[in-house]
């Protein structure tokens, strides 16, 4: 009798085995590369002249308006600034001097003008900088007059002349110091070709001014941070004026994810 | 007494597993005749924002048999489950992070990723255009389902499940399945990686 039993519970299992749902399967791997990618573009001249000839140019500077144009295409967020640089055959921080005019003028002239005499103005304001903490975090204010000088435009140029980024308490042409979050500090990934419009976060005009005033000491050249003054004579000594000649520096447009 | 009432329910078990399992088929094959890798890389903005679309890129091809039974209660299922990590920490609905190459923006979603199934007479139940593969967790794309109702080869009409194969049907039995993923400007730029099963039963 036990071996009966102990037949039928192997047949049971064995009935149980056999009629198991039939199946296959196979699988496929899908890998997706999001790849990082930051275009700027400007579809303008690099090469900007601005030729002093005349005692007009000097008192009120030689504006250009919309010299250059940035357009930004990027699929992370971003930050967008400038920085001034130069070779440093005068010192590091100052415009390179290319040709001495004449015999360079009597001993209140200098050769070291300082990268952030230029003035840019964005046509466009920072809308994604709201951790900013300087007194300006961006260059959309409108140049100073003459009379009034101020550092609100005032090309930012690194301390140390490291090439490193502005702080928050500097100034940004879009974005801003730090990550802590889209609006406060960066900039969402988009493109100029699909966010356009006059209010584009990812299209800015670039105006430049050079003023150099009379005499040529350059008031509108501030700090990083563009509140201490760097005009010659707070920079050297009263009596400084600059002195005649060539000069070039470069005008670096960086684009780089959030940071 | 006592041994009547063991064989009895010996007996009974064996009656109840038969009446559970009972197989209509006699096999059932699943081929995939294409690489088991699909890759896509997005490295400009016109893949970003029009996106990468794969075209027949996975083939299926379907074969269930039941000519040694000749069962008329074959018939047989086809669906597609999505795995996305065997890292628990990955959302449910995410693709799975495999390495970042930034630490700004949104992980891709799962019902980013397009899919359209395709044979000559549309047999698919998901119809003839993309679908996003928008699924709960451990929840099938059904592609032919279980209707209770055997459709047979040869009706070249949609969800025909019953047997056949991809010789003498191939119109009904092999399947072509396209990809399509448009991730947008907003993503986390990385590497993602997603499973797709492809499973193939007997519909009981």
């Amino acid at each position: 009798m036990k071996k009966s039993i102990l037949t039928l519970a192997v047949l049971a299992g064995m009935a149980t085995a056999a009629f198991a749902q039939l199946k296959d399967e196979k699988d496929v791997t899908i890998t997706m590369d999001l790849q990082p990618i930051l275009q700027l573009n400007m579809s303008t001249p690099s090469q900007l002249d601005f030729v002093f000839d005349d005692i007009n140019k000097y008192y009120a500077g030689i504006t250009k308006y919309a010299a250059t144009v940035l357009k930004v295409s990027s699929t992370v967020n971003w930050d967008l600034y400038a920085i001034g640089i130069s070779n440093g055959n005068v010192g590091a921080g100052y415009w390179d001097q290319q040709i001495k005019y004449g015999t360079g003028g009597s001993g209140g002239a200098t050769n070291k003008l300082p990268l952030s005499l230029v003035e840019l103005r964005q046509g466009q304001p920072n809308n994604n900088a709201t951790a900013a903490t300087g007194a300006f975090k961006d260059y959309s204010a409108v140049f100073p007059p003459v009379a009034s000088p101020s550092g609100s435009n005032s090309l930012y140029v690194d301390p140390a002349n490291a090439g490193t980024p502005p702080t928050s308490a500097m100034k940004y042409i879009a974005g801003h110091s730090g990550t802590t979050a889209t609006g406060a500090d960066g900039v969402a990934g988009g493109s100029y070709l699909t966010a356009g419009g006059l209010t584009s976060n990812y299209y800015y005009s670039i105006d430049y001014r050079i003023l150099p005033g009379l005499p040529a000491v350059f008031p509108m050249a501030y700090d990083a941070t563009g509140v201490t003054a760097k005009d010659l004579v707070t920079a050297n000594a009263a009596g400084s004026y600059a002195q005649p000649g060539v000069y070039t520096m470069n005008v670096q447009y960086l684009l780089l994810e959030d940071q | 007494m006592k041994k009547v009432k063991k064989i009895l329910v010996i007996f009974s078990v064996l009656l109840f597993n038969i009446s559970k399992a009972q197989q209509f088929c006699d096999k059932v094959t699943l081929l995939l005749s294409s690489s088991p890798n699909v890759d896509f890389t997005f490295d400009t903005f016109g893949k970003y924002l029009g996106g990468i679309t794969e075209n027949g890129v996975s083939q299926l091809k379907v074969t269930v048999d039941n000519s040694l039974t000749n069962n008329p209660d074959c018939r047989w299922n086809l669906v597609i489950y999505i795995d996305n990590s065997s890292n628990p920490a990955t959302p449910s609905d995410e693709w799975e992070l495999l390495t970042p190459h930034s630490s700004s923006g949104t992980t891709p979603k799962i019902n980013q990723l397009q899919i359209r199934v395709r044979n000559r007479c549309n047999t698919s139940t998901t119809g003839s255009g993309f679908f996003n593969a928008n699924v709960l967790p451990g929840q099938p794309i059904v592609l032919i389902s279980n209707t209770g109702i055997t459709i047979p080869a040869g009706s070249c009409v949609s969800n025909v499940n019953g047997p056949g194969n991809y010789i003498k049907n191939y119109d009904e039995f092999t399947f072509d399945i396209d990809y399509r993923i448009a991730p947008g400007l907003s993503m986390r730029s990385g590497i993602y990686q997603l499973r797709l099963k492809y499973l193939l039963t007997e519909a009981l």
